[in-house]
């Protein structure tokens, strides 16, 4: 496809008032006026869905837990992302299974290329304050990376 | 020899889970429980912050019913500060929190517990999730999703943001209604109600034939509690109202308004867990229940056509009071009918249109609100200083009063699905179901500030013969 005819959106996912999980908010702000649609999510999952428009491009920005050093970031295709949820808790649904249910439901709207910036948090039990100081370090360049996945 | 199983499926839930059962040495269960061992944080976070912040606040507590903590929140600081919300304030909370429910519900009875009921209990955990439902009815699904996105719209339009509300404030509530977006809200409100002869008869469909390939869940899933809901002139009422308390045999031992709380609702510490039970004090202490069915048990109608309709065939399928632990999905889906009706008065009553705000001072002093949470009964206590400062904070949410109940359901699903067993799959489906059936919110149990996985164990003896992952 020609680059221009290409329409990204930018979902960024986290809740604001939580240490390394508000990195997505952080970085939604500091992506204001980028070529690409911004939106917001607190929780991710399901919610993301009604959002999207027929863009050709989703980058989904959240604070993820993989195992690596924080503040690492993850640039993966939602393909390769773990799956497999089984909750017994409301809160169970990841990324890869609203993209699938996504692909079932509503083809006509879901993007053809959907990436994950996923920012490696270490701290979700205490408040925005007690962000870790790799996570915080990590936002600029998180930033830089998704303006140029634009 | 003793026998331990461990089953360890480590999931995307909020609330760090893991549930024990616990067999003797001849086999028989010992015991079973729902241990949560996340810290319990929120209320001391709070301790320190300007009043008027707990609705934005404690909103954060949790993604999914955040619009609950918000008006609970709302309440208490207008009992705090002395004020009644005007009536059109009351309805536009209540109205927001129509469309949360249709929201909750929704996402509840077909994200969470569709899966168990379009799959059946037996079928593959790698297809027994939501994709899979999808993939099995993905018209129902569309519907249902639809049905959620509407209830989403309702609350982010009266709420100012959908998964985190903003609009109610001590005193009121700063949306304003104007024609437009009145006539957006009844839109989505037909669109809703014209959803419902699809919806209805597919989920009771999925849920009796769960209940004929398990009829152990009819006979041997029973849990028979007192029970704790709100009413308003006898019928149900989620925001404001005297809570009402009934015994096994559904009659009324005692109403009271939400100040009261602590003279009834005992909290206590159990040593392997950090979310605290409650009971009911009042000659002797009770395990109760609350959440949709023990509103059902404690209200006499609902007060619209529809649900009541199928309030009647619910009772007759269920019983009154009933206390069949599997048929909290059906009263989910009676409470979403309701809640479309309710929405549907609350937008064409005229008093929707007035006053929405009344000035608020904090001279110090408490203040206890109530609502009733998707999960049921959710109380906020603030102490508050006379500079407006929280001093003290208690939260008591509705899984933990269903503490004591869920772990009888575990022990009741233990008893039909574990012992003697040996498919681990369907006995590790059925444990999970039994704690389903009540959405447990294990952040907001905890009021924790973070996000866990889910382990479960079985010993036998005190030894752990068998571990189980996912």
């Amino acid at each position: 496809m020609p680059t221009s005819n290409r329409r990204t959106i930018i979902i960024c996912i986290g809740n604001e008032l939580i240490a390394d999980d508000a990195v997505g908010f952080e970085i939604y702000h500091q992506l204001a006026g980028c070529n690409a649609r911004l939106e917001y999510c607190g929780v991710g999952g399901i919610d993301m869905l009604p959002l999207l428009e027929g863009e050709t491009d989703l980058i989904v920005v959240d604070a993820v837990q993989l195992g690596a050093a924080p503040g690492t970031i993850h640039v993966i295709p939602w393909n390769l992302l773990p799956g497999g949820s089984n909750a017994i808790s409301a809160h169970g649904l990841g990324l890869r299974e609203t993209i699938e249910i996504g692909n079932l439901l509503y083809p006509q709207v879901m993007p053809e290329h959907i990436t994950l910036v996923g920012i490696e948090g270490r701290c979700f039990n205490r408040t925005r304050e007690y962000m870790t100081g790799d996570v915080q370090d990590a936002i600029c360049t998180a930033v830089n990376t998704i303006r140029e996945l634009i | 020899m003793k026998k331990t199983i461990r089953i360890d499926p480590v999931t995307r839930i909020e609330g760090h889970a893991k549930v024990f059962i616990n067999l003797n040495d001849d086999g028989t269960l010992e015991n079973a429980g729902l241990v949560v061992n996340e810290l319990r944080g929120f209320e001391k976070i709070l301790i320190g912050m300007e009043a008027d912040r707990m609705p934005h606040i404690t909103a954060r507590i949790c993604g999914v019913c955040p619009t609950a903590h918000h008006i609970a929140a709302s309440n208490a600081l207008d009992n705090a500060a002395g004020v009644k919300a005007p009536p059109a304030a009351m309805l536009l909370r209540e109205l927001m929190y129509m469309g949360h429910i249709i929201h909750s519900h929704s996402l509840s009875i077909f994200v969470l517990q569709g899966p168990d009921l379009v799959m059946g209990l037996d079928a593959d955990p790698a297809v027994r999730n939501v994709v899979g439902i999808v993939q099995a009815n993905p018209e129902l699904a569309r519907i249902a999703l639809r049905l959620r996105t509407i209830g989403q719209k309702i609350n982010e339009m009266v709420g100012g943001r959908g998964t985190h509300p903003v609009t109610s404030v001590a005193g009121g509530i700063t949306f304003v209604l104007d024609q437009e977006k009145k006539k957006i809200i009844q839109e989505w409100i037909d669109e809703a109600r014209a959803m419902l002869p699809a919806v209805v008869p597919a989920v009771k469909g999925l849920l009796l034939n769960a209940l004929d390939k398990h009829p152990a869940m009819l006979h041997d899933w029973v849990a028979p509690s007192w029970g704790l809901g709100t009413v308003l002139d006898d019928r149900v009422s989620l925001i404001e109202g005297k809570l009402r308390a009934i015994d096994e045999t559904g009659a009324t031992r005692i109403e009271f308004g939400v100040e009261d709380y602590d003279k009834y609702l005992v909290e206590s510490v159990v040593e392997w867990s950090y979310m605290k039970k409650v009971h009911f004090n009042m000659n002797g202490m009770h395990e109760y229940r609350v959440g949709p069915m023990a509103r059902m048990n404690a209200m006499r109608r609902f007060g619209t056509e529809m649900a009541d309709t199928e309030y009647a065939e619910f009772v007759k399928l269920g019983g009154s009071p009933c206390h069949l632990t599997v048929f909290q999905t059906y009263a989910k889906l009676v409470e979403t009918i309701w809640a479309i009706e309710r929405a549907d008065e609350i937008i064409n009553n005229a008093a929707v249109w007035g006053e929405t705000r009344v000035p608020v001072t904090f001279k110090g002093g408490r203040g206890v609100g109530h609502v009733e949470a998707p999960r049921g009964t959710l109380i906020h206590d603030y102490e508050i200083d006379d500079r407006g400062i929280i001093r003290a904070a208690n939260l008591i949410v509705a899984t933990q009063q269903n503490y004591a109940i869920i772990n009888r359901s575990i022990e009741q699903a233990a008893q039909s699905h574990v012992i003697g067993k040996t498919d681990d799959a369907t006995l590790l489906n059925a444990v999970e179901f039994s704690i389903r059936c009540y959405d447990p919110c294990l952040s907001c149990a905890t009021h924790a500030v973070g996000r866990m996985p889910l382990e479960i164990a079985i010993t036998r003896g005190g030894e752990t013969v068998k571990t189980i992952r996912r």
